[in-house]
């Protein structure tokens, strides 16, 4: 399983490569000085006229332009990329206004009514996209996917870049052929990964739910706790039980009498250094290891 | 200076600033006399702190909470043990308060002055005892935090102030790429030769004093200094009105530039939306190396990770990659991270962090690894 958790942080690392690329505070530029907003990330945007659901990692918008952003990490260019960009721009025009009017866009000054384009972009990391380059099937399917959307690249130290594929708007055409440079080191808002895999799970607790809730020195939650904290995600209660029993086997808790898991001051060397635990083993490691020497033991 | 507790009660607050004032206002021969004798006179002391969360006429059980919480280190239960409080309110935002040291048979008096988000505490004692009393207690009393400013800052609201002198100055040089480090305090020294420092030794201003006219003469004589603290050395006699002015413009001055710098506006918290959530906004505050040419032997990054993040007890910390720290305060119980581009720190609010962690860390990098930084704060709504 040796670089499992390697694959996961670079997954999690492109989610905030793109979000630098929107906040641009630290190379001062970004979308968001080019009057982009985001309205929301897991957004499921109904047409029922044609039939389609978009459902991209996020959109924004300037009032004008929705853009709908996949973001990929991945080492290859699939069939479903093509179909969520597919998706993504035969949403209509009228569906998208609608899901905006039920939406507080307008509280805060937009219209809905002032939507004109939909723009389907899907992001990959630029090594990946230089190599797909030298194989003939990798690049044809670049090809392909480039009619349905545009194809941006992006790293850190590097820019976010349109690679190829159209953009409706000039505006934005303009700024995404020059580039929006990012920073070396994106800062973390995102450490879900999309199959939530247990350790970007574990790491998600320690820095998201944990140490924003640390105000009174402890945190005590229930597996049904941690559910609801990520109710827009749908995450299995067992995986949830598991991730949390491996927290308290590495000290980032404790498991309290009634089976529930208190996180204190005390735990936090480990809660904030819980990654440190996959550069060897993975959380079912763990917890198969853990299950082993409690059977030897109960073998004497 | 005694101050009369029983005479300003239900005053208002401006009366009770102003009877403050008339005690170290002075007549030109007092001035000169004690110039020349070199004696240490009465001067007014302000210290400035950011309040979270604590209301006067609480004080007492503010301690008490203090001594009885398990937190407490044994420098907080010493401090307890070693000094008697009273609180007495005077009026809705202003208390007198008397600390006592039984050992030394002193007592300290002070006046809080509660605003809606900052406390001063004003008082005439002398600054040996202050650092003893009122400044640790300030330090140890939860939901409150002594202002912090940058050299910039102290320029700033000196320049804003009408008809203003440099007349003195200290300024400090230390940093992590050398062993040298440089405190010049210079009486008497003019704007150019703060300049001359600066330029020279890549010296900071962290105190600068001023003279303010009203004409023709100096009519006040005063100093800020970086760490929330401002004194009125004297207003000459007749020009008390220019100085109560005054006092109000610094009050105005410091918190609007404690605000520029470490007031977290926004947070990357999550609002549900529909099937999804959208983010509120994001602030980072940037520490921006101004020195010029300095030799690296280690990455600045390296450094600060051992020299500050290793060292310092409050903070745990995870290194994501090379130069990128997700940090902990257990201080404040709040988390942040760092990224370090080159030799500039850039600080990330997350949801949960407010002004006082990020406040403390300037505070610390300033203080104990590299003087040279200044601030530059962005804060921005992130959701349509």
């Amino acid at each position: 399983m040796d670089g499992e958790w390697e694959r996961q942080k670079r997954e999690i690392d492109s989610y905030n490569i793109f979000f630098s690329a929107i906040k641009g505070e630290v190379t001062g530029q970004g979308l968001l000085k080019h009057g982009y907003r985001i309205v929301g990330r897991f957004l499921d945007i109904p047409d029922s006229y044609n039939e389609v659901e978009a459902s991209p990692d996020f959109v924004l918008f300037d009032g004008e332009t929705l853009v709908m952003v996949e973001v990929k990490s991945g080492e290859n260019i699939s069939t479903r990329d093509k179909e969520q960009m597919k998706e993504c721009g035969q949403l209509g025009i009228e569906a998208a206004q609608n899901y905006l009017s039920d939406t507080d866009i307008q509280s805060k000054g937009y219209d809905p009514n002032g939507l004109r384009y939909i723009q389907p972009c899907i992001i990959y990391y630029e090594d990946f996209i230089e190599e797909c380059k030298t194989f003939d099937g990798c690049e044809d399917a670049l090809a392909e996917l480039k009619e349905y959307a545009a194809v941006l690249t992006q790293d850190k130290g590097s820019a976010l870049q349109l690679e190829g594929g159209n953009i409706v708007s000039q505006d934005l055409d303009d700024v995404l052929s020059d580039g929006i440079p990012l920073p070396q080191l994106p800062d973390k808002n995102v450490y879900l990964t999309e199959g939530i895999e247990k350790e970007s799970l574990a790491v998600s607790i320690c820095y998201d739910c944990v140490q924003n809730n640390m105000g009174k020195g402890r945190l005590t939650v229930s597996e049904t706790d941690i559910m609801e904290y990520y109710s827009n995600r749908e995450i299995p209660i067992d995986r949830i039980s598991d991730v949390l029993k491996f927290l308290d086997d590495v000290g980032a808790c404790r498991e309290t009498d009634d089976g529930q898991y208190e996180f204190t001051t005390g735990h936090m060397r480990n809660i904030v250094g819980i990654e440190q635990n996959f550069e060897e083993n993975l959380v079912d490691d763990w917890l198969e290891g853990e299950a082993e020497s409690q059977k030897s033991l109960s073998d004497f | 200076m005694n101050i009369d507790n029983n005479a300003l009660k239900d005053k208002e607050t401006d009366e009770i600033v102003s009877v403050l004032i008339d005690h170290v206002a002075k007549s030109d021969e007092e001035v000169k006399r004690e110039r020349e004798e070199g004696r240490r006179t009465t001067e007014l002391k302000v210290f400035v702190a950011e309040n979270k969360g604590f209301d006067l006429g609480t004080l007492n059980e503010e301690i008490q909470a203090l001594a009885k919480s398990e937190n407490a280190s044994k420098h907080v239960q010493n401090f307890i043990t070693e000094h008697n409080f009273s609180e007495e309110r005077l009026n809705k935002e202003v208390s007198y308060v008397e600390i006592h040291t039984p050992n030394y048979e002193r007592t300290d008096q002070f006046i809080f002055l509660n605003g809606s988000e900052y406390l001063k505490v004003l008082t005439a004692e002398r600054r040996d005892w202050t650092k003893k009393t009122v400044e640790n207690l300030l330090k140890y009393l939860p939901g409150i935090d002594r202002l912090f400013l940058s050299s910039s800052d102290l320029r700033e609201i000196v320049d804003d102030l009408p008809k203003t002198t440099i007349s003195g100055f200290t300024a400090k040089y230390h940093s992590y790429h050398t062993d040298k480090r440089v405190t010049i305090q210079f009486h008497g020294g003019s704007k150019k030769e703060l300049e001359k420092v600066e330029e020279e030794f890549g010296a900071r201003a962290t105190r600068l004093e001023f003279d303010q006219a009203n004409s023709p003469s100096a009519a006040i004589h005063s100093s800020v200094d970086q760490k929330g603290y401002y004194k009125f050395t004297y207003v000459r006699e007749g020009s008390e009105e220019k100085g109560r002015e005054t006092l109000r413009q610094i009050f105005q001055d410091y918190e609007e530039h404690d605000r520029k710098h470490f007031e977290v506006e926004f947070t990357p918290g999550k609002i549900p939306v529909k099937s999804g959530f959208t983010i509120e906004g994001f602030t980072t505050l940037q520490l921006l190396d101004e020195e010029k040419d300095a030799e690296e032997e280690k990455a600045p990054s390296e450094k600060l990770r051992d020299e500050i993040l290793d060292r310092k007890r409050r903070y745990e910390f995870s290194e994501w990659e090379q130069g990128n720290y997700l940090v902990f305060d257990k201080d404040h119980n709040e988390p942040f991270e760092i990224t370090v581009e080159g030799r500039d720190l850039a600080v990330h609010a997350k949801p949960a962090t407010t002004s006082v962690t990020l406040r403390d860390f300037c505070n610390i990098i300033l203080e104990d690894f590299n003087s040279t930084y200044g601030f530059e704060k962005a804060s921005n709504s992130l959701r349509v």
